[in-house]
């Protein structure tokens, strides 16, 4: 059954996603065959423009996602439509776990759409030579090469992003169980929900200065941590990140197997 | 919904996967995506519910004269609600919830409503409809239950009910419920 709800909820998201993804690659690709063309006023008009409206469509496919994601949820669960879903022969978790994973499939596809983009719309041997100058003093501090670095890079923005949708979800379902301005509490939720990573990351990292002199100098003075510090902290996050995703769905999970107040 | 109190048992079950099996409910609001048409429509009921008898539902289609590829969107609200009842009603379920299914239409439509319903639940099952038009139901009621504010204010038996206070059921309930 969880199957069966996630092709329908993937087939409702990528409706509309795919016009994006098209538009996204249509005017990436645009940007660079005009590029391509030398000499020409006209032309380097065009890929400028070209260039500009892709990046304006790579960071709109992401937010446009992180919005129609959450728009489905509030539809699905808690408006006309969750008449049906709520009295489908299916378990509220399954229900729940269709919403997560189609979370996870279309955030990646629109990541890899993204990340196809750049590539075609900046791919060249003296563009990689200026990202390999940008990231080389990051790369020698950190002692890592810069393939796994920008792997690293990506995975991180993919479980951020993720980490705002799961805490989006989280303030959709406490802000639903108010009786009046369900949207704006669920805003005012969502965002507490969504900060509080960062003061726990704080508190996390306080109490292991306690414990550690190296990241108590981080407190106390403008020292530039070592490649195994910076290493520690950049796995700490991504740790911490991963758990608040699971904490934060299953606290998700648990409201809604509570009972949920339909509209 | 958020229950406050009180306890509901199916078949001596709380409501649940199985509950949700056997029961086919048709609340009082157009609950299906607008964006999709029928034939997608009934593909979602058939994916989801093992009871659902697709050759009633298409059958029962053709006499409204409905193209399967119209969207919902396109479609008026009393159809909707038609089609609703017909996804409803082509389901073998045990139980029927009917949400107000005749507020809101014309009394040709209510008489469509009360036809597809009587001619349409599987023999044997029970069939709970809410309504506040009781004249157009009166004659179909087993057993009625008056419930105010959350509260029940009577149950009995149709017919032993009418006998007892030598009137309709219609009657009954305004006599109650006087402003």
């Amino acid at each position: 059954m969880l199957s069966k709800l996630l092709k329908y909820d993937l087939q409702w998201l990528y409706k509309s996603l795919i016009i994006f993804y098209f538009f996204t690659i249509i005017f990436a690709i645009s940007s660079h065959l005009f590029g391509l063309i030398n000499n020409s006023l006209i032309f380097s008009l065009l890929t400028s423009l070209c260039n500009g409206i892709s990046i304006i469509l790579m960071i709109s496919t992401i937010i446009y996602n992180i919005i129609c994601l959450w728009i489905h949820f509030i539809k699905n669960i808690y408006k006309e439509e969750s008449y049906l879903t709520h009295t489908l022969p299916v378990s509220k978790t399954k229900i729940f776990l269709a919403k997560i994973f189609s979370s996870i499939i279309t955030l990646l596809t629109s990541i890899i759409i993204v990340i196809i983009s750049i590539f075609i719309c900046y791919y060249s041997n003296s563009n990689l030579q200026v990202l390999e100058n940008v990231i080389q003093p990051i790369l020698s501090i950190i002692n890592v090469n810069s393939t796994i670095f920008i792997i690293f890079f990506i995975i991180l923005i993919f479980i951020e992003v993720l980490y705002l949708i799961i805490s989006g979800y989280l303030g959709i379902i406490i802000g639903f169980k108010s009786n009046n301005h369900k949207i704006i509490k669920s805003i005012v939720y969502g965002y507490v929900i969504y900060q509080a990573i960062s003061l726990i990351s704080l508190v996390f990292l306080f109490i292991t200065a306690l414990l550690n002199h190296e990241i108590m100098n981080l407190f106390k003075t403008t020292y530039i941590p070592s490649a195994n510090l910076l290493k520690f902290i950049l796995i700490s996050i991504f740790t911490l990140y991963v758990v608040f995703i699971f904490l934060y769905s299953y606290l998700g999970n648990k409201l809604i197997k509570r009972g949920v107040n339909i509209e | 919904m958020t229950p406050t109190s009180g306890e509901v048992l199916i078949n001596g079950q709380k409501p649940g996967v199985d509950s949700k099996r056997i029961i086919s409910y048709l609340p009082e609001h157009t609950y299906l995506d607008k964006n999709m048409n029928i034939t997608k429509v009934l593909e979602y009921f058939k994916t989801f519910y093992d009871n659902f008898n697709e050759e009633k539902a298409e059958s029962l289609l053709k006499k409204l004269n409905l193209d399967k590829n119209t969207r919902l969107n396109k479609m008026s609200k009393g159809m909707q609600e038609k089609l609703q009842l017909i996804l409803v009603m082509s389901r073998e379920a045990d139980l029927y919830i009917l949400d107000e299914p005749l507020g809101g239409v014309d009394p040709a439509t209510r008489d469509y409503i009360i036809d597809t319903i009587l001619s349409n639940f599987k023999e044997g099952s029970s069939i709970i409809i809410s309504t506040h038009l009781i004249a157009d139901i009166e004659r179909i009621l087993d057993e009625v239950i008056f419930i105010d504010n959350g509260t029940i204010k009577l149950i009995s038996d149709a017919d032993e009910l009418r006998k007892k206070e030598k009137t309709s059921i219609d009657e009954i309930f305004r006599r109650s419920f006087k402003c």
